[in-house]
């Protein structure tokens, strides 16, 4: 869109000088100064534009070509940009110290004028003539500004983040001179474009300079000033209404004066001060409709503030919890080993469940986790031959409240089973059927089938505590554990409807489709 | 030592309530207070529990987890309040304003609690 802008900037330039030239050699003057009585732009002059809108072109052209390629059209952009300083330090100098060589002339020499006398135009071609075709210092500058301005953009910034662009800057001060012609001619100010040799820029130049810089400006839209102009942040909201409404505000006001005054509506001083009232009233509602969108960006960000103090919080409320639940596990799971080896093995046993449990409820975002999932991780995943293990029953998305403590009751059960039950080296057949009655409340039925007869099934002190805890004290279900023949067997009754508590983890759980 | 069986000797046989929801955390601050000599009941997990035994329970001190199953233990802590019962409260919640501003002047502990800071904050509510 950008490289698009810049070439078209270039291109069009490159038109107008074209069109100058063609206006010297045909000898018409509307071609090289519009009006009759404006001042004309000069051979040299458009043979310096031209250079620089094939330095924008060149530009354009590699940033769309490969890395090795783009060094070659840089230089040559650099090299067409250098050519146009040349040009304007020679006018320069020249107008300083008050050379008169043939170089100024030598353009018009070549298309067959004679350098004191111009045919066809009577008036010396707003001083042209006596001049010998040679620039204002006003163009020269303007040249000088855009010329720096594209070889600075060639130029890797050296230093990255720096606030002030020099090429920037240059790129600034062409659009100052432009615009001043403009509005000269806009506002029928003929200081600024006749009569005074050394201050005059013909029309087409200015025009030219105007759209130079902005295509210039345009070939780097992630940097420096156009970087502002193009973010999505307040910021370039607000510099791009006030753009906006700098350019087109005083623009459509002196449209309007022209026109008003031409036709006798107004006079030129009550349109004058109509003009200033207007831009006025005009930056006044920028202002305002930019300062309301400011606010509101603001305040989103307030809330946006606020939503994550909360989170902080609360994510501060579950470490905490966390580990005194960890600190918690530690002791009593200390209390009832009977060696430094056992605790090492039932404790960070009981720790990984832990982490698996948490790991699945971040991996949810902390909004539930599936009963099956529960059920895979802390079981089917445990056991090497997963067709010992039987499933049955409708998938429940668990609330994180239920699920952390449905998964330390289920890693419990199924390290027993792996110890000392159906899931041991001995062989067996673990069956666990759930269901959610009509109640909201979660049904999980864990049958043990040994293969063999069995006496006891040892389930470990703490181990059966916890499990009961969990269920029975964290849930406030009901718990029925017995040893049958053939093993343990165990039901759940765990309701779901959300309890009410002071913290932010109790969620709806929500029925999954078969 | 000796600091240590004085202070044991001071809580030994006192009735504390323990109101905490979670499990492990209950079962480990129950088996502490059992360590000091206490003879405890609980842990509690809901509101209603809580406040019953409160009310009708004849305790020499209570130990409340903020957030409980129900809601807050602000209830329990009126409860206790009104039987003279001295009680603190034990948090993993670095917020202020759940519980309501008459309160404030309860001592509060931070979660995790060590076994020396329960002794410590017993001894110092039943003064």
């Amino acid at each position: 869109m950008f490289a698009l802008v810049a070439g078209a900037c270039g291109a069009t330039v490159l038109a107008i000088a074209s069109v100058v030239w063609l206006g010297w050699l045909a000898q018409m003057r509307a071609l090289v100064s519009v009006m009759h009585d404006w001042a004309t732009m000069k051979p040299n002059t458009a043979t310096a534009l031209a250079l620089l809108a094939m330095g924008v072109l060149l530009h354009a052209v590699a940033g769309r070509r490969a890395a090795a390629w783009r060094m070659w059209w840089t230089r040559l952009a650099i090299g067409a940009s250098s050519g146009a300083i040349l040009i304007g330090a020679y006018s320069v100098a020249a107008n300083i110290g008050g050379w008169t060589s043939r170089i100024d002339s030598f353009a018009l020499e070549v298309i067959g004028y004679d350098s004191d006398e111009i045919p066809g135009f009577p008036d010396g071609g707003g001083g042209a003539g006596r001049l010998g075709g040679r620039m204002s210092n006003a163009t020269a500058v303007a040249l000088i500004a855009l010329g720096l301005g594209l070889v600075g953009l060639g130029q890797k910034s050296a230093k990255r983040g720096s606030r002030f662009h020099w090429h920037e800057a240059c790129l600034v001060v062409a659009m100052t001179i432009g615009l001043l012609a403009l509005m000269g001619y806009a506002f029928d100010a003929k200081l600024l474009y006749q009569f005074k040799p050394f201050v005059t820029i013909s029309f087409p130049t200015c025009l030219s300079v105007l759209l130079l810089a902005v295509g210039t400006f345009s070939l780097r839209p992630d940097g420096g000033a156009m970087s502002i102009l193009t973010s999505d942040l307040p910021g370039g909201v607000f510099a791009r209404r006030t753009l906006t409404a700098a350019l087109l505000v005083p623009l459509i006001g002196v449209l309007a004066l022209i026109v008003g005054t031409r036709l006798k509506y107004l006079e030129p001083e009550f349109g004058i001060m109509l003009l200033a009232t207007m831009t006025s009233l005009g930056f006044a509602i920028v202002g305002m409709a930019t300062a309301r969108a400011l606010n509101r960006a603001e305040a989103s960000r307030a809330t946006v503030d606020r939503a994550r103090t909360s989170l902080m919080n609360e994510l501060d409320h579950r470490v905490k919890n966390n580990l005194a639940a960890m600190l918690a596990l530690a002791d009593l799971t200390s209390r009832e080993a009977e060696s430094l080896d056992e605790f090492r093995s039932t404790f960070l046993g009981r720790v990984r469940a832990m982490a698996r449990a948490h790991e699945a409820l971040a991996a949810s975002r902390w909004e539930g986790v599936r009963l099956g999932r529960i059920l895979d991780l802390m079981v089917s995943e445990m056991v090497d031959d997963p067709s010992r293990v039987a499933l049955s029953g409708q998938d429940v998305m668990l609330p994180a409240r239920v699920s952390q403590a449905l998964c330390a009751a289920i890693y419990e059960l199924a390290t027993n089973a792996l110890k000392y039950g159906a899931l041991s080296g001995r062989g067996g057949r673990l069956t666990i059927e759930h269901e959610v009655d009509g109640q909201d409340v979660l049904h999980v039925r864990w049958t043990e089938d040994c293969n063999e007869e069995i006496f006891i099934t040892p389930v470990d002190g703490f181990g059966i505590h916890f499990i009961r805890g969990s269920i029975t004290h964290e849930l406030q279900g009901d718990l029925k554990m017995g040893f049958e023949r053939q093993g343990l067997r165990c039901e759940m009754r765990i309701p779901l409807e959300p309890h009410q508590k002071g913290c932010a983890d109790i969620q709806t759980f929500a029925r999954l489709p078969q | 030592m000796t600091f240590g069986s004085e202070a044991g000797a001071e809580l030994r046989g006192k009735k504390v309530l323990l109101v905490e929801d979670n499990f492990l955390v209950g079962l480990s601050m129950k088996s502490m207070l059992r360590d000091l000599g206490c003879e405890v009941t609980g842990p509690i997990a809901t509101v209603d529990q809580a406040r019953g035994l409160a009310q009708q329970g004849d305790f020499n001190a209570a130990v409340l987890d903020v957030n409980i199953i129900g809601g807050t233990s602000a209830d329990v802590a009126n409860a206790l309040g009104e039987k003279g019962c001295p009680f603190f409260f034990v948090t993993g919640f670095a917020s202020k304003g759940v519980l309501p501003e008459d309160l404030a002047g309860v001592p509060r502990f931070r979660k995790p609690v060590d076994e020396q800071s329960l002794r410590r904050a017993l001894e110092q509510a039943m003064q």
